[in-house]
């Protein structure tokens, strides 16, 4: 009987992509203290100027990296 | 119509934003594949046509000629490689020479960067459009060395100049965006 694989971070290649998304989200953690993030009016276009911010927008990358991270 | 300048560093911020997880996407590897590519996703041909329709509107917006005739020629590029990418990547059109499109449209880009800065270099943000351009041609010129060399085809050699242009992209002060 086939035993299930037990995921381990350095067993398969997922780590660039993990560190990689980690370095992104941390970039952005820092760059939001130092630079400030602006908030706008909760209207469509508000909520777009919120996201296009420039560590909003890095923070997004490194959830995508992420996300990317665990599918062949 | 002039868009302020705050909008048009917002669309910078944007393309820069794309274009990371573009690339990030298509050099780091996945699990379960070799190292020599990333993803092949159709999303990457989507990004890169989405892009360059985004670079190609700043021909609607823009008011000085040369940033009109430079964005339309980024977006031309963008959507070209953007479709032959995704004709690949959907498996309607296998050529060998599909391998260099990616590369070739990065070293086109940046081509472009330098060509922009040679018009105009007293303009606004030349210098950011130099390092930017810089960054583009050494990205693409390593991901060219990397296919002609398959020994170190598992090294993504283009990912930190690119990475650091899609950085700078992002991070583009409102003045020097142009």
């Amino acid at each position: 009987m086939k035993r299930p694989r037990k995921w381990s971070l350095w067993s398969d290649r997922s780590w660039p992509r993990l560190g990689v998304a980690a370095l992104l989200l941390a970039t952005a953690v820092v760059w939001a203290v130092l630079r400030g993030i602006s908030a706008y009016d909760p209207s469509l276009a508000g909520i777009g100027y919120d996201l296009d911010q420039p560590p909003i927008l890095v923070a997004l990358v490194g959830v995508w990296i992420f996300s990317r991270s665990r599918s062949a | 119509m002039i868009l302020p300048q705050i909008q048009i560093a917002r669309g910078h911020w944007l393309l820069g934003a794309l274009f990371l997880a573009i690339i990030l996407d298509e050099y780091l590897p996945l699990p379960g594949r070799d190292g020599r590519a990333g993803s092949r996703s159709p999303l990457i041909g989507w990004a890169l046509m989405i892009g360059g329709a985004g670079v190609w509107a700043t021909v609607v917006f823009a008011d000085v000629v040369h940033d009109m005739l430079i964005h339309f020629l980024w977006g031309d590029l963008l959507l070209a490689a953007g479709a032959l990418e995704l004709a690949r990547r959907r498996g309607v059109y296998e050529r060998p020479w599909l391998d260099y499109v990616l590369p070739l449209a990065i070293l086109g880009c940046g081509a472009l960067f330098i060509v922009h800065v040679e018009i105009d270099p007293e303009g606004q943000g030349a210098q950011w459009h130099l390092a930017m351009g810089l960054l583009l041609l050494a990205g693409g010129l390593l991901e060219l060395l990397r296919l002609q060399w398959p020994r170190v085809a598992a090294v993504p050699l283009g990912l930190p100049p690119l990475a650091a242009f899609a950085l700078a992209l992002i991070a583009i002060p409102v003045a020097a965006a142009s």
